[in-house]
């Protein structure tokens, strides 16, 4: 399912500044809409480590109202979340109506991480697709809006980025020994993420998978995936037209 | 389903005392069991109104270790619960490893309370029993162990007792409504039961159906079906319940239970202090009158045997 993805996709820097801030003021009156109409929203990024999950949260609350949202970045489980079922921490975290959560790394770790690094049984792990397809089934007739984003980079790219980030001293985020222990396992891990894209991808909540060897090109891709599914969902699609509009024009600019 | 069961089975006096210390026991050890081999125990008390649940619960914790159990009870449901997936509430409440949880009323209650009284659309508590299964089976897959009991009477029982609890200034009136608003709708009630039994009773959280007319026989029935599952499941030998069913010749609580003076050497208040579940409306009826003439009760336990 991976290898078939062109991560080649980029945009240049005039492009990408001007979608970037159409398609932000597309999102805040929809994310307004979330509130009024009492829907919920959830939003879950997976991915690589350094393939810019939190460059992209960070572009997506920039310009929404900062009482609807709040953002979740999930950690190893404390002592009290581990003597509870895995998805027990997750229930905590659901967003109430009218809210939007946003989960940077989700319960999606029990497929991945958990899988890779052998923290549960091939059993656990086997029965934890159906456990999440049936948790994410809830949410849906619920009313919450899930989306859900694979951002995806090869295996040079993330070797370079890890190696770039090694050299940041003063990054907050220095690298651990976790990080690298993912590329070594680059081909275990792959193999995960293939089986999790196929058995956890109904309709309702499908992954939409990201190139992300461009930032630019994934930041856009997965805001535009939002504003355009919110839209949907709410039936509120005045700005979204012109959003859409001008990417028409740049387009034909380019061209020109 | 329900219309099967044999409703009038009891236990005597004589035999529940002599029953009830040993069950205790057991339970206890069990409890202290399940905390130290990390097991989690959910233990779910449904039934009718009138059944007396409150009253089985109070003895069922009795024996506990009040550190290892929670109570948490449905009756109340916080405003805040509707702005969140409905099983959510549950979920925060189940029980960490070690631990027990026991639910007086339960997440069944979707799909009968909210269903009789109509508060969600008949959309959303149909795909509810599917919700239900899937959350008990990861439940089980997990390593919780989960009970679910229901305590069964009839509608003339029910009806008996609300006059009964008429009569008593310690019901509140709120719940002799309930009351009878159920035995008002007693069909629809029963039917939305019924479809959760055959909805709901599966291989991981099957229904245990209790006769609850009488409440000494319902506190001993639960109790060892407990004790019987929580030994098999800590691998403990297996050791028979006391037989209580069929009463002996030799039943004189006097004689085959050793007096706490005798052994401690204190004064015995026991006898003074636990007060016995009244079994039926006549037997209440009769206490006081019982209480005050010792001998009078020892010749109708005999009777009774």
């Amino acid at each position: 399912m991976l290898n078939t993805i062109d991560l080649s996709l980029s945009l240049d820097k005039d492009q990408y500044k001007n979608l970037l801030k159409e398609y932000q003021k597309a999102l805040s009156p929809l994310v307004d809409q979330v509130f009024l109409q009492e829907r919920s929203v959830v939003i879950v990024l997976e991915g690589w480590d350094t393939a810019g999950k939190s460059s992209v949260i960070h572009r997506i609350i920039e310009k929404i109202d900062p009482h609807i949202f709040r953002v979740y970045a999930i950690n190893p489980p404390n002592d009290i979340e581990k003597s509870h079922h895995y998805l027990w921490r997750f229930w905590q975290k659901l967003p109430e109506k009218g809210q939007i959560a946003i989960f940077d790394h989700s319960w999606y770790g029990r497929v991945l991480n958990d899988r890779v690094e052998a923290n549960c049984t091939e059993d656990e792990w086997q029965r934890a697709y159906r456990e999440i397809n049936s948790f994410e089934r809830q949410l849906v007739d619920f009313g919450t809006i899930i989306k859900k984003f694979w951002l995806h980079i090869d295996k040079q790219e993330f070797k370079n980025r890890l190696e770039f980030r090694n050299q940041q001293l003063e990054s907050a985020r220095n690298i651990t020994g976790s990080d690298w222990n993912d590329y070594e396992k680059w081909d275990i891990f792959t193999e995960a993420v293939n089986e999790m894209l196929l058995r956890t991808n109904p309709v309702t909540a499908n992954w939409t998978i990201v190139e992300s060897n461009s930032k630019s090109y994934s930041r856009i891709k997965i805001i535009k995936n939002i504003v355009e599914s919110l839209s949907q969902e709410l039936e509120y699609d005045s700005i979204i037209n012109k959003a859409v509009d001008n990417e028409n024009k740049s387009k034909k600019k380019k061209q020109k | 389903m329900l219309d099967k069961i044999d409703l009038n089975q009891k236990v005597t006096k004589g035999m529940y005392r002599q029953v009830k210390p040993e069950l205790y026991r057991r339970l206890n050890l069990a409890q202290i069991k399940t905390f130290t081999s990390n097991i989690p125990i959910i233990i779910l008390l449904e039934g009718w109104y009138a059944a007396n649940t409150g009253k089985i619960l109070q003895n069922l914790i009795e024996p506990l270790n009040p550190r290892g159990f929670r109570i948490i009870s449905d009756r109340k449901i916080s405003s805040d619960d509707e702005k969140f997936p409905w099983l959510r509430k549950y979920w925060l409440n189940l029980p960490a490893r070690g631990e027990w949880v026991i639910f007086d009323g339960s997440w069944y209650r979707r799909v009968s309370y909210e269903r009789v009284q109509k508060i969600i659309p008949e959309k959303e508590w149909r795909r509810s029993y599917r919700d239900i299964v899937e959350f008990e089976r990861t439940l089980n897959d997990d390593g919780y162990m989960l009970f679910k009991f229901f305590f069964h009477i009839n509608k003339q029982e029910q009806k008996r007792r609300h006059f009964k609890c008429l009569k008593d200034p310690k019901t509140t009136k709120q719940h002799i409504d309930e009351i009878w608003e159920q035995q008002q709708d007693f069909d629809n009630w029963m039917s939305a039961y019924t479809e959760i039994f055959e909805r709901t009773d599966t291989e991981w959280g099957p229904w245990k159906i209790i006769e609850a007319t009488k409440n000494r026989f319902v506190i001993i029935k639960i109790l060892g079906e407990i004790i019987l599952s929580l030994e098999n499941r800590l691998r403990l030998p297996y050791t028979p319940l006391p037989e209580f069913e069929k009463p002996l010749e030799s039943l004189d609580p006097e004689v085959d239970l050793p007096e706490i003076s005798e052994v401690k050497g204190v004064e015995d208040t026991s006898k003074e202090i636990r007060k016995l579940p009244p079994d039926s409306l006549e037997e209440e009826m009769t206490l006081a009158a019982n209480d005050l003439i010792d001998q009078n009760q020892t010749s109708s336990d005999q009777e009774e045997s």
